[in-house]
This record gives C-alpha cells, structure tokens and sequence, in this order.
C-alpha cells in the first residue's frame, strides 16, 4: 500500500470531496494544496491539488503522491502515468443529481444543455473506467447515494480497499447528512 | 529462367473524374490514359469524409483512416502558438514508402501531401513543398529561389533535383493559351485567373520534370507521383466547364470554358512522357483521391466556411490498374482509397496489416493470388525511414504554404481588427484552427463508423456561445446513429431556437429524431413537409423513403425511392432502399436487381450485401446467398444476423461443418432465446394470454396492449425483462433485438373481434365501425407476417383457435 497512490475519483459533484474527508479521517495521507477553500458547497473542504488541473502537461505531481491519497476527478486519471500503481475508489452518483448539483454549484440554469452534459459525463467515465481496467489497477465503486443512506456498508468497503485501521464509528461521523442535500431540490 | 523484377508507378491525380475522363477519352483527348484503360483494369475509387486531400491522401498511402494515422485538415498547430501546413510529423503510422523501405524495396515518392519534412527512406523523396516559389506572400525571384531544408531526401539530390523546378514566370502566355484560347483579350495585371493557371502549370510541371528524372536515371521498384493540379484548376475553373450553368455570364464562359478540358489533356500529356519511360514489366496504378462534379451537381454557391471548397468534391475518384498478370478490359467494383496500399502490398507478395482499414484489390489479378497477412506493420520494428531532422520548418516557407490554403479557400485567415490586441486574436485564431481539425477528425471516425468517438470530440469542441452549424448538425447525426435521440432533441431546439438552419432542413433530422423516438407519425410529418419543400433533394427522398420501409410502407417507399433514383441514378442508399422495399413486397426479382447495382457500386455496404443475402436465400439460391452473407461477416464482422443466415443456409445445403462453426459464433453474439406472444389487439389474443397465465406462465405487457411500456429504444431491451413470455405488439416486432433468437406465437384473429376490442377499449358504442383503423390493422398483420417470413432467426406457431393451446405442439413451443 505504501507504494501505491490512492486516487479519488469520480465526476465532479458525485462526492469525491467527502471521500477526501473520509480517508482524512481514517489517517491517510492526503496530497493538498489548501488552496481551495471550504465554501458553501463544500463545508468540509475540497482537499484537492492544484497541480492536478495542470496533469495534461504535467504530472511531476504524482512523485509526491506515492503513499497518499489524491483527488483526481473525471476524465483526468487517464493522463496519470501508467507506470505507477495506484488504487482507485470510483465515486458514483445519479447523473440527474450530479446536474441538478452543478448547475446548483454554479448558479446556472442548464436545462437546455442537459442532455448535452450527461452525454459528455458518460463518455468520461467510460473513458476513466477504460483507463483502470486496460492497466489493471485495482478500484472499488461507491455509490454516494448508498453511502449516505447506509454509510456502514460502504465505508467498510473504503476501509478494507484502502487498509484504513480506525474505528468504523469514526469514519462514519463523517458522513454529515445535511451535505446530502441536492436531491430532491429544484 | 530469372523472374523478371516487379516495379510499379503510382500515379496520384487529385480530383480526377471518370465524368470527365470517359468524356474526353470518347474525343480522342486522352489517349494516354486511355491505352492505360484498355490494357488494365478500371473502377471508381470511394473516397472518405471528410473529403480533404492531405487526409485522404495520408489514407491512400497507409491503408488506415485519419483517426489512425493521424492527419487531420490542412493544417497543424506548430508548437508555438502558431499554425503550420501539415506535415509529416502529424502522421503516426508507416506509408507504403516506410514498408517498402523495412523490405530493401526501393522507392521513389514525388509530392505527396503531407511529405513534408521528408524521410531518410531507401530510394528518393521529394516532398510536397519542392515546387513551392513563395515566401509569405510574396512570390521569390527565380533567381533568389533555394531548396528549403527537408525538402529532398538523400541531401546529395538537392543540387541535381533542384534545376527540374519550373518557377511560374518561366510559363510564358504561349502556354496558358491552349487553356485560356484568347488570354490575349485579358488584363493581366487585373484578372489573376492567368497567373494561376501558370502557377498550376509550373507546380505540376516541376514535379513532373523531377519523376521523370527519377525514373530515368535511379534504380527503383516504386516510383510514386501526386499532382494537386487537377484539383486546382477544377475547383477555379469547373463552373465555366460545358455545359454552362445558369447564371454563367456568357463572356467569362466563353473565355474560360476550355481550361478543365486543358487540364486532363495536359495531365494526359505528363502521362505520356511517364508510359514512354517505363518498360513493358512495370505495373501501372493511377488514381485519385475523391471526383469533381462536373454536371448539374455543381453547387452554385461555395460555402463561406474553412474547407468550403470540399463541397464540389464527388465521391468518387478513379482507379486503373494495368501491367503483368492484371486483367485486362475489366472492372474494379467496390474499391476505396484504404485499397491502395494494400494492393500495392500484394504486387510485391507483402503482407497486409491486420489493423489496416482497406482491402487488397485481388480482382485485378488475371489468376488467383493468396493475400497474406500480419497483424500490423506497426510491430515491425526494421528501419523505414526516419524524417530528417527538422522540427521547425522555416517560417517564411511555412507562411507561404499557409497562404496557398488560404487563397485556396480551405483555410481562413486571421483578421485583426483595429484596437484588438495582436495576441489575443493569434490565440483565438490558433484554438479556432485546431478545433476546426478536431471537428474533421470527428467527422472521420463518424465515416468509419465510430458514432461515439466522433460524439465526444463533438460536444466537447462545440460551444453554445460561438455556434457553427456544420458542429451541431454532425452532433445531431451522431446522437441519431448511436440513438441518443433525447440528445439530438435537444440540439435541434437549439438550433431551431436561435434561428441557426432553415427549418425545412431541420425537419429531415427531426424526422429522424421522432422515429427514434418512436413518434413515426411525427417523423412522417417532419419528412414528407421536408420533401415538399426539397422536392429535388435525392438525399432527403431517401430519407423519407427510409422512414416508410422501416413503417413497412414499402408501396409508398417505392414511389420515393424512385423519385431519388431519377434525380441521382447512382444513388446507392436509393438503390438499396427501393430494393428493400421490393423484397417487402416479395418483388424478389426487382429487389435483387437493385441490390447488386447498389452493392457494384459501393461494395461497403454491408446492409446492402446482408438484404442481397436474404433476397437470394428467399429465391432458394442458397449458394449465392451465402456468398453474400460471407462478405457481410467480412466487412461487418458485428453483425449477428449474418451468422444465423449463414448457419440456417449450410443447415439447407447440408454443410453440418459450416453449420456448426457459425453456430458457434452465434454463440458468442447471442442473449438466448425468448417467447414472443403477439397478434391483433383483440379479445382471442386476450383470452390466449389468460390461458397461458393459468397454466402458470408469466407474460410481460399483458394488459398494455398497445406497447405503451415497451422500452424499445433501449439496445437488448428485451434482456431487461424476466417474465416468460412478452407481449409485443405487431407494429413494434421490427424492434426485437436481433442478439436473441425468438419463438413467436402469433394469435390470428377476426376483424370482428377485433373491432369490438377496440370499441370497448376507446368507449365507443358497440357495432361501431372504423374501416381506415380496421383496415391498417389487417395490413399492419400482413406486413409482420411477410417479414417474419424473411428474418432468420424466429421460429413462428399460428394459433387459429383457443382449442390449438392444447395440443402438444404448442405445449412445446411454449415451454
């Protein structure tokens, strides 16, 4: 494990952020910047890399991820280098609350694009899920709508899948409810 | 006796049109060309889309599409924020030169677009920049006028090679009047239609001059030669070619009308010169890229968009082939451009790359060859030529090539508008330049059939705040093809929404869309309004015709089918869907005759082939039919259907081999086999379910009668549904995913009843009589009956009365 990167990953607003505070809370090592700061979609924060928005021309970052946890987004894993090993957790969500969620995020009223984006978004992760499975690496899902219904089940599944020794309890306070709070909404 | 060397000449016209050539060869005006003809075979070569040259030649000379070989457009990003021509360093996989280079082959390769660094290949290269006089705009001295580096290869050429060039002051007016019969009467300084003809005369002659040096004076097994002449000259002088077209202005006719004729006379001269230095063992292949309309295909307005030009491309370009061991007076059919290479490949005994889009053209050969193959050159990691070193061509060349394409109208140019910042507007320019090469790369996996691929570059490049027709009208046809009909929906809004295409025109796609949808009433509205507005539009007859076989209007569709074919005779899709309809209607014979015209002329055509197939099969021509349906399997390997014919076929003919190895090929595309119940919505179709219940059968749609649940948009719907049995209207069979195999139990019942079904149903008074819905129920049962006659992988059990659930046999269709 000490070898490998632990990528988070998963299309923007399907809880990658929260997957970052549930290995935070386990002890991993995560590789951040701080420089995005908590806001109102995040209040936890977003734990992520500011270099990692440069991996197209530039993954020299990963070096220091080894032994870490990292937060790649969707379809950015596949400019990873193949020759590392890493372990992905592959976060999952319904597509329509994913829209509802960043058209939410950014103020924006998408109706008229929607089918656009979830095309565009299903092409990503048919990409990501090719890069993993052509190199092998090993990945789990999670589904973020299960983890916040019954998040027992799930993190235990984090927890195994990243050599995650803490007390289950713990990880699961992390989960907060009130987060779980685009579906329904519109 | 020592088996005399094969040498081959390749000869590349771009544009070159059997319109034209069988013109001008019935005159006397080619005989050149013509002798090659009547020595060797001939046929018509399908080009690609998108129809640009230096893709379609890339494609030529490697075998693959553009998604694998990487050209794409005219030009490329030079790695500092600026544009350059394509160049070879764009190409990602080997050319025949490279291939002939790994096997001690020795070629020659004059001009070809894009050669441009040149590579250190056995034999010699000139590239596509050799005859070009230009430094940015301003044409170069013949006295100032250098090789640039990279041009030739070996460097010890260049001082040799370089004397063959013609600069365009050198081509007096004496040899510009047999195009332009009275250049005299013209300002020359005014009217710049002279100095181009003399700049054509001057490239294609110093490219000429040089392969003939070549051939004469180096040793080699290939000599390849590409002129972009024809395509110039066409593209400035076709709309003054015979006949005149409307609005012509009879001056600028009269003056001009000769130039196209002058260009094919003058190729045909060129190609003299080359027939007279080759020996009697040498292999000759002339061919060219895409054709030219010449007729009244000719678009009357070029559009002002980058490549505009293309849209007088036909698709069609010309193959002949002459020299030992080749037929003679014969015919090519269903020939690409992917074809090139690997015939060539087979002249010389080489293997074909497995990863190789095109197909040998083994017809050509007087006895029967074997084709081998490897499974890619790609792998072969013997030297092939390298580009000499040279990652930044000189600017002042780049710039001058750039402006050709601008002049040519394949590219824009920048505009810099007072008071915007310089390099604000480069940027723009450059992203706007290569996501106009993205949008043709787009357009290149849709031709191979790569929806998906072509969808994501698609949505990606297109950007709602700059919006471009050309980008949302390919997204649209994409998400049609991979049925993301809710996607093309609501693409076709917004275009509608902000006035971006003439309505009429978006109502062929809507019709489209609304038959994905499953609204085929709406579809029918959408393209019968478009046909009236485009009544002489041969493309969207054919839409329209399409729509009605898939309704099984075959009637219908056959008046629209042959409405397209008497506007464009040679529309294959036409041809096709008017023998499509004829097989429908069990007009065996007329339907075959369609599908061989369209599959000789467009051998691609696995839906052609597969339809031929069945035709055959239904006429009991058993071993024809397989035939056919083996070359299905070999140009659409995906298609399951193909296999289950030729399964059932060899099972007929009593090939148990045959039979089993493409059952176990099934066996792999296969989901199983499912239980169909259908019929006339009516109380005995009701009262045959019920039974089936009772018995403890499960059925699917039971009580939705008309479909409405049914999902049949989704691919293998079918798969998502458990029951033991599915109910599935007689107007949604068409639908039934070909991956399974069916038992259909079709529950035939009377009109009657069926008429107080529908009463009760639609809470009419009892006896009441609606003749037109009767009556399209009758034929819609007609209809499903013959074409579950033709489909080869159902098994079907008529019920006539409730008693018939009894017996044994039906006991065991059931279970």
């Amino acid at each position: 494990m000490k070898s490998e990167i632990i990528v988070v990953t998963g299309l923007p607003r399907s809880g990658t952020s929260l997957m970052m505070q549930i290995l935070n809370a386990g002890k991993v090592e995560i590789l951040q910047d701080g420089k995005r700061e908590s806001d109102i979609s995040n209040l936890e924060g977003y734990f992520e890399l500011e270099a990692v928005k440069g991996i197209v021309s530039d993954n020299s970052f990963l070096k220091d991820a080894i032994g870490k946890a990292v937060k790649v987004v969707s379809p950015l894993p596949v400019y990873l280098d193949p020759k590392l090993n890493y372990r992905f957790i592959f976060m999952r969500r319904d597509i329509e609350e994913i829209l509802l969620s960043q058209e939410k995020m950014l103020n924006k009223n998408q109706v008229s694009e929607r089918e656009k984006f979830r095309t565009i978004y299903e092409f990503h992760l048919k990409k990501t899920y090719r890069f993993i499975r052509e190199n092998n690496f090993p990945f789990i899902d999670v589904n973020y709508n299960e983890l916040m219904s019954s998040p027992e089940v799930e993190i235990e599944k984090v927890m195994k899948f990243s050599a995650i020794e803490n007390s289950i309890d713990e990880l699961i306070s992390v989960v907060n409810p009130e987060l779980y709070r685009n579906r329904n909404e519109q | 006796m020592k088996e005399k060397k094969r040498k081959v000449l390749l000869v590349g016209w771009d544009a070159a049109d059997w319109q034209v050539i069988d013109k001008l060869m019935a005159n006397g005006l080619m005989p050149a060309f013509k002798s090659v003809v009547d020595r060797g075979v001939r046929g018509r070569l399908a080009t690609l889309d998108p129809p640009l040259s230096p893709m379609l030649w890339t494609s030529m000379a490697t075998g693959v599409r553009p998604y694998k070989h990487g050209i794409s457009g005219f030009v490329e990003n030079d790695g500092s924020g600026g544009v350059r021509p394509i160049t070879s360093y764009s190409r990602k996989v080997n050319a025949f030169w490279n291939i002939f280079t790994k096997e001690g082959l020795k070629s020659n390769v004059v001009g070809w677009w894009p050669s441009n660094p040149v590579e250190t290949i056995n034999g010699v290269m000139v590239s596509n920049r050799f005859q070009q006089e230009k430094v940015g705009k301003d044409t170069v001295d013949l006295k100032d006028w250098k090789i640039e580096p990279g041009t030739i290869h070996p460097e010890n050429f260049v001082e040799k090679l370089e004397e063959f060039r013609i600069h365009p002051s050198e081509i007096t007016g004496n040899l510009v009047m047999p195009f332009v019969p009275r250049a005299l009467e013209l300002d020359k300084k005014e009217d710049k239609r002279l100095t181009v003809i003399a700049k054509f005369l001057a490239h294609s002659g110093s490219l000429h001059a040089v392969t003939t040096e070549l051939l004469e004076t180096t040793e080699w097994d290939i000599t390849a030669v590409y002129h972009d002449a024809l395509d110039h000259f066409c593209h400035g002088f076709m709309k003054f070619h015979p006949p005149k077209m409307e609005g012509m202005e009879q001056e600028a006719y009269e003056l001009f009308k000769d130039v196209v004729t002058g260009a094919y006379v003058y190729h045909d001269m060129m190609l003299a010169r080359l027939l007279s230095i080759i020996d009697d063992d040498t292999t000759i292949i002339i061919c060219s890229d895409h054709g030219f309309h010449s007729d009244h295909l000719r678009p009357t307005k070029i559009p002002q968009v980058p490549s505009g030009p293309a849209v007088e491309h036909a698709p069609f370009g010309v193959f002949v082939a002459a020299g030992p061991g080749i037929k003679k007076g014969e015919h090519v059919h269903g020939a690409s451009i992917l074809d090139v290479t690997p015939t060539l490949l087979t002249l010389f005994d080489l293997p074909i790359g497995r990863d190789m889009d095109g197909k040998p053209l083994m017809d050509i050969y007087e006895t029967p060859k074997a084709c081998k193959y490897i499974e890619s050159w790609e792998n072969d990691e013997r030297f092939g030529g390298e580009l000499v070193i040279n990652e930044k061509p000189d600017e002042s060349t780049n710039a001058a090539a750039l402006q050709q394409l601008i002049d040519l109208g394949y590219i824009d140019d920048v505009q810099i508008k007072e008071g915007e910042n310089n390099e604000a507007v480069q940027i723009n320019y450059l992203n706007d330049v290569l996501r106009e090469n993205n949008f043709y790369m787009a357009k290149a996996y849709a031709n191979g059939h790569k929806f998906d691929e072509a969808l994501e570059i698609l949505l990606e490049i297109e950007k709602r705040d700059k919006p471009d027709i050309r980008y949302l009208i390919e997204i649209v046809t994409a998400a049609i093809k991979t049925k993301r009909f809710p996607l093309a929906e609501e693409y076709i809004t917004f275009i509608r929404k902000n006035k971006l295409a003439q309505e009429n025109f978006l109502d062929v796609l809507d019709g489209k869309v609304q038959l994905g949808l499953n609204n085929p009433t709406k579809a029918l509205m959408f393209l019968e309004r478009a046909v009236e507005n485009y009544p002489e539009s041969a493309g969207i007859l054919v839409d329209l015709g399409k729509i009605l076989n898939t309704l099984n209007e075959s009637e219908k569709a056959k008046k629209i089918f042959k409405a397209a074919l008497t506007i464009d005779p040679q529309n294959v899709y036409a041809q096709h869907g008017f023998g499509l309809a004829c097989m429908r209607l069990q007009d065996y014979e007329t339907a075959l005759e369609y599908f061989l015209n369209a599959t000789e002329q467009y051998y691609h055509y696995p839906l052609a082939h597969m339809h031929l197939g069945e035709t055959l099969a239904l006429m009991k021509e058993y071993e024809m039919a397989k035939s056919s349906f083996e070359v299905v399997v070999a140009i659409a390997p995906t298609l399951p259907k193909a296999y289950r014919w030729l399964q059932d076929l060899n099972e007929i003919t009593g090939d148990d081999e045959k039979a089993n190895y493409y059952k176990s090929i099934i066996g792999k595309f296969e989901l199983g086999e499912r239980t169909i119940i259908t019929g006339l919505p009516g109380g005995k179709l009701i009262e045959v379910m019920e039974q089936i219940v009772s018995k403890g059968q499960t059925i699917y749609g039971a009580k939705d009668m008309f479909g409405k649940n049914l999902n049949v948009l989704k691919p293998d719907w079918i798969k998502d549904i458990s029951e033991d049995i599915v109910y599935v209207p007689i107007g949604m069979l068409g639908s039934l995913p070909v991956k399974f195999s069916y038992k259909i139990l079709f529950v035939n019942d009377t009109i009657d009843s069926v008429s107080n079904f529908m009463n009760i149903e639609n809470k009419k008074k009892a006896k009441t009589y609606n003749p037109k819905l009767l009556e399209s129920l009758s034929i819609q049962s007609q209809k499903s009956k013959i074409w579950m006659s033709q489909q080869p992988n159902l098994d079907i059990i008529y019920l006539n009365s409730l008693e018939e659930i009894q017996e044994e046999l039906f006991k065991l269709f059931v279970s």
